[in-house]
Formats: C-alpha cells, structure tokens, sequence
C-alpha cells in the first residue's frame, strides 16, 4: 500500500481486513501479514497490556460457538444390536420356510412299504398278471399311511 | 440449526427402535406362518383324501368304479401340484388309484395321463411312486408301447429292489 493512494484496492482491503481478524482473534482465514501484524500487535500491547475486553471475549466465544459443529451423534448400540438380531431373525424364518418347501419331510415319517406290497409291485412289474393284489397291499399300506399322518398331524 | 439426534437415529427414515421390534415381530410371524400354515394344509389334505378313498371303496362295493374315479378325480384337481413330503404322497396315491380305475374303466390314455400327472409332482424313491410307474406301464402295454411299459417297469424295479434291500437291512440282527 502507498501512502498516495487516494483509494485502497479491493487486495488491500482484503488484506486489511485479515489484518483486523487476526489482530482480534489471533489468526485469519488465508493468514495474515507477519510484519504488519507484529506492527500491530506490539501498538495494541502497548495501549493495554493484551488484555482482553469482557464484551470482546463474549463476542468471540458466541461466533466460536455459532461456527462450531455439533458433535457427530454416537449411534445406540443397543438398537442397532436390536436391528441386526431382528434382521437375522427373519432371516432365519426366511431360509426355515425355503428348507419346508423343499424338504421331503414327510416321507421320512412314512411308515415303510410292508413285504407284501414290495412283492406284489415286484410280481407287477416283472410279468402280466393283473394289478388286483397290487390294489389289495396298496390298500392296506395305504391305511397305515394315514394313521400315521392322522397321529402327525393331529386330524 | 444442530440437533442432537441420540435415541431418534434414522434408518432410511425409521426410527431404530422401532426398526428393531419391527424385525423381530416380523420373523416371529414368519416363523408362526411356517409352522402353522405348513401343518394346517396337510392335515386338511390328508382328511379329505382319506374321507375320498374311503368313499371311493364304498362305491367300488356298490359296483360304481365309475363313481369312485369321479370322487378320487374331483379331490386331486384341487390339490396343490408344487407340493412336498405327505401331501405329495397323499396326491401321487390318489392319482395312481385314479389311473387304475381309468385302465379298469379302459381308458387307457386316460391312464397314461393320470399316472403321468402323479410322477410330475415328483419321484421318489417311495411305494407311491413305483405304483405310478407300475400302473402306467400297463396303460403304455395295452396301448401297444412296449419300450414306454418296458421303461416304467425297469424304473418301478429299480425302486422296489431298493426298498426291499432297506427292509431286508432293518430285519437284519
């Protein structure tokens, strides 16, 4: 800055500006000029010993204040724990009601084919002999069948 | 304008508690679905079924073989096809007895389709299924198909052989 200036430019005014931030709160966004600043500081030091004025010091702790960010939010563990466990869970109902679909599971429990009805399928598929006696053991496997499957399921 | 947000935390705009009992909530009832469903289907298939073959009998002793396909057919038509365990066997053995009383009744393609419709709803190493193979092979015979019956009789063995070694392993000491 010249001192025949008539005007300051917009850089010397930027740079004043950062001036009077630093000389107040002790920095300046894009910093200050050091020489300048320590020209100011030691007139300032000078006037009042650096002490700092109680409407001042208000002033820079509510703009600190107003600048700050709220602290990030600890996520609760607990219903995040919760979430996950309730996900799983239904999850797990997922896969059981994919396995019952296709699980044989009551083939297992039937009662096994009695001898009779294994010779008369073998005697049926072997040769022409009429299926009568297959009908017949089928006719009793089957009520074994469905007693066992009434006891299972209850009807 | 900050806001402390704690117990409130989102998650895709529901509330994490509530995101949580809602899971759960959710899995109990799929699983009580499951269950119940799942049981409460077959017990009524397997009521209906036996109350059909023992009506399916009654007629057969009154000489209605006609009749009693018709009462066996009606029930079958209505059974879910994708199903698995007793309720596909409880179906295939209906489909195998409508399939010997179409051949009885010498509607012998009849047979071939009836018996047909039981192995789709899935082989298994069971009676049922041999019975199917068994009663269709013989469709396939009168119709003249000997390499269809011969098949169906080959795969009928195949199973019956299998069984019969089970029961033979179960009577050993």
């Amino acid at each position: 800055m010249t001192l025949d200036d008539e005007e300051p430019t917009a850089e010397e005014l930027e740079e004043a500006e950062r001036l009077a931030r630093a000389l107040e709160r002790g920095h300046a966004p894009g910093g200050a000029p050091e020489d300048a600043l320590a020209a100011a500081a030691l007139l300032r030091f000078a006037k009042d010993g650096g002490a700092l004025e109680e409407e001042r010091g208000q002033r820079i702790l509510e703009d600190a204040l107003a600048g700050a960010r709220p602290p990030p939010a600890r996520p609760r563990l607990r219903f995040t724990l919760l979430g996950l466990l309730g996900l799983a869970a239904a999850g797990a109902a997922s896969v059981v009601l994919v396995q019952r679909g296709q699980t044989p599971e009551g083939e297992a429990s039937l009662p096994a084919p009695p001898r009779e009805l294994l010779e008369a399928q073998l005697a049926a598929a072997n040769g022409p002999s009429s299926l009568a006696a297959l009908d017949d053991e089928t006719a009793r496997y089957r009520g074994a069948v469905y007693a066992k499957l009434r006891e299972r399921y209850g009807k | 304008m900050s806001t402390r947000l704690g117990s409130k935390r989102r998650s895709c705009g529901i509330p994490r508690r509530q995101l949580g009992w809602g899971s759960l909530l959710v899995a109990a009832l799929a699983l009580l679905a499951a269950c119940a469903g799942s049981r409460d289907d077959t017990g009524s298939w397997v009521t209906s079924a036996e109350t059909a073959h023992h009506e399916a009998d009654r007629l057969l002793a009154a000489g209605d073989a006609h009749g009693a396909r018709d009462v066996l057919q009606r029930l079958e038509t209505t059974m879910p096809r994708d199903a698995n365990g007793a309720t596909r066997a409880v179906h295939a053995d209906l489909l195998y007895r409508v399939a010997e009383l179409d051949l009885r009744e010498n509607d012998v393609k009849g047979a071939v389709d009836s018996a047909t419709r039981g192995l789709e709803l899935g082989r298994s190493n069971d009676a049922f299924t041999t019975n199917l193979l068994i009663v269709r092979g013989r469709a396939h015979e009168k119709l003249g198909d000997a390499v269809a019956a011969s098949r169906d009789y080959h795969d009928a063995l195949v199973i019956t052989e299998a069984l019969l070694d089970r029961s033979l392993e179960g009577n050993s000491p």
